[in-house]
């Protein structure tokens, strides 16, 4: 039965991976990720080295707010004079500690790959420069400056496009399964026998005799 | 063959059941037929006429089959064309509708003038000159009396009528006959406007003795084999 209208999902299909090619191809700009690092190092000597080492990787959490912070982003905005609202950076940011080290690290997404890479290094510096307003927090030391990606890293143009394909086929099965339950019209004898409580007497395939026409 | 479906409206009506008697489509009209035997046991059908809900869902092509597989089967069989508006069975035979059954009543025609011969086991009676009321000659009582006639000299008679929905004179015509079967094709009839058809014939105390489906896809049923070498003479 499915098989039948098999012209409907194949239609559906290529209309959404049309679809999908355009929104991917066109619409879409191209993203360009510029990653930086920082370390963490509390250099306290009433500690040992191991505790101190513990404590900075404690304070990477501490340290992933104050990125995220007003106070930081909106320095990077002013500093760089940049059109984004603050809440917009935010989204452009991804930053977090790499697990069991005193490690962080920031990654910006910009349609513009200087930017990303701009965007990376100020809010780095804007942190040092907060740190220093807080006590004991003077020990932000730069592992990896950004440097300017030069390939695109997504948008995954690829994948929006394998969903396309999958949801047009989806959609086709749908469609065919709505028109199936409207369509009210006679389709197998079952039909006959259960809703008009007709017997069938006989089922005549489709044929076609030639014409008298023509034999004439 | 190009455009099949001109074919068609052009008038493809020679019955296959003649043309090509071993096919397993004129193996289903034969089904047809046996069926239509074994239906009731208590009543002789001997009048059966055929209906369905619009037009060209394939009632006058079954109705000439029907008729030609009643007449191979040894019955003196007579095919009656009462769609008065629009008939066609004259054109599975390659006749001429000149005259039929209107003349048989206007003119007081004897049935060997109006009748023609297609063979020895099967005449066929055309709907014959157009007449302006078409309903209220079916339900004269000429036409019930000729019925009766001619049953009297013919051991199956099928008639052809035009569709339910368009005019009420299958209604009128099934309450002149033993039997009526309701053809349907296949994805095209609808099953609210068939149970009001069967619905509307009930009420007129018409004995339904069941349905055909005709134009059923071969991929929708298991009817492959079906196609070998048909419309090739």
């Amino acid at each position: 039965m499915l098989l039948n209208k098999w012209y409907v999902i194949l239609i559906s299909t290529l209309l959404c991976f049309g679809l999908a090619c355009i929104y991917a191809y066109v619409m879409l700009d191209d993203k360009y990720t510029a990653q930086t690092s920082m370390i963490i190092l509390v250099e306290n000597d009433v500690q040992s080295d191991e505790q101190n080492f513990n404590f900075s990787q404690k304070l990477t959490k501490t340290y992933t707010e104050l990125a995220k912070s007003d106070l930081v982003i909106e320095q990077v905005i002013s500093s760089l004079s940049l059109n984004q609202t603050s809440d917009e950076l935010r989204k452009m940011m991804t930053i977090s500690g790499v697990q069991d080290t005193p490690v962080i690290k920031l990654s910006i997404v910009a349609k513009d790959n200087i930017l990303a890479r701009d965007i990376a290094n100020k809010t780095v510096q804007v942190m040092q420069q907060v740190s220093l307003q807080f006590e004991g927090f003077d020990n932000i030391e730069v592992l990896d400056v950004a440097q300017t990606p030069d390939i695109p890293s997504g948008p995954n143009r690829i994948l929006y496009v394998a969903i396309g394909i999958i949801l047009g086929g989806i959609l086709g099965v749908g469609i065919i399964f709505i028109v199936e339950l409207v369509d009210r019209s006679i389709k197998t004898p079952d039909d006959i026998e259960r809703k008009l409580g007709l017997r069938t007497l006989a089922i005549i395939p489709d044929y076609q005799m030639e014409s008298e026409i023509e034999e004439l | 063959m190009i455009n099949k479906k001109k074919y068609h409206q052009m008038g493809s009506y020679i019955p296959i059941s003649t043309k090509e008697p071993h096919s397993i489509i004129t193996e289903q009209y034969r089904k047809l037929r046996t069926n239509i035997e074994l239906s009731d046991f208590n009543q002789d059908m001997k009048t059966i006429a055929l209906t369905s809900t619009f037009a060209m869902e394939g009632k006058t092509v079954t109705s000439i089959n029907l008729a030609t597989v009643y007449a191979q089967s040894g019955k003196k069989t007579l095919l009656i064309d009462m769609d008065l508006r629009k008939p066609k069975i004259h054109r599975g035979f390659k006749k001429i509708n000149q005259i039929g059954l209107s003349d048989m009543i206007l003119h007081n025609l004897t049935v060997e003038e109006a009748v023609q011969v297609v063979d020895d086991h099967l005449h066929i009676l055309t709907s014959g000159t157009k007449l302006p009321y078409p309903a209220e000659f079916l339900m004269s009582d000429k036409l019930k009396e000729l019925i009766e006639c001619l049953k009297g000299k013919y051991d199956k008679i099928i008639i052809d009528t035009p569709p339910m929905t368009a005019v009420t004179d299958a209604n009128i015509i099934s309450s002149l006959v033993d039997g009526v079967v309701i053809v349907f094709a296949a994805r095209e009839a609808k099953i609210d406007v068939a149970s009001r058809v069967i619905k509307d014939l009930k009420d007129n105390g018409a004995n339904i003795i069941g349905s055909v489906m005709t134009r059923v896809k071969k991929k929708e049923h298991h009817y492959a084999y079906y196609y070998y070498a048909y419309g090739k003479s």
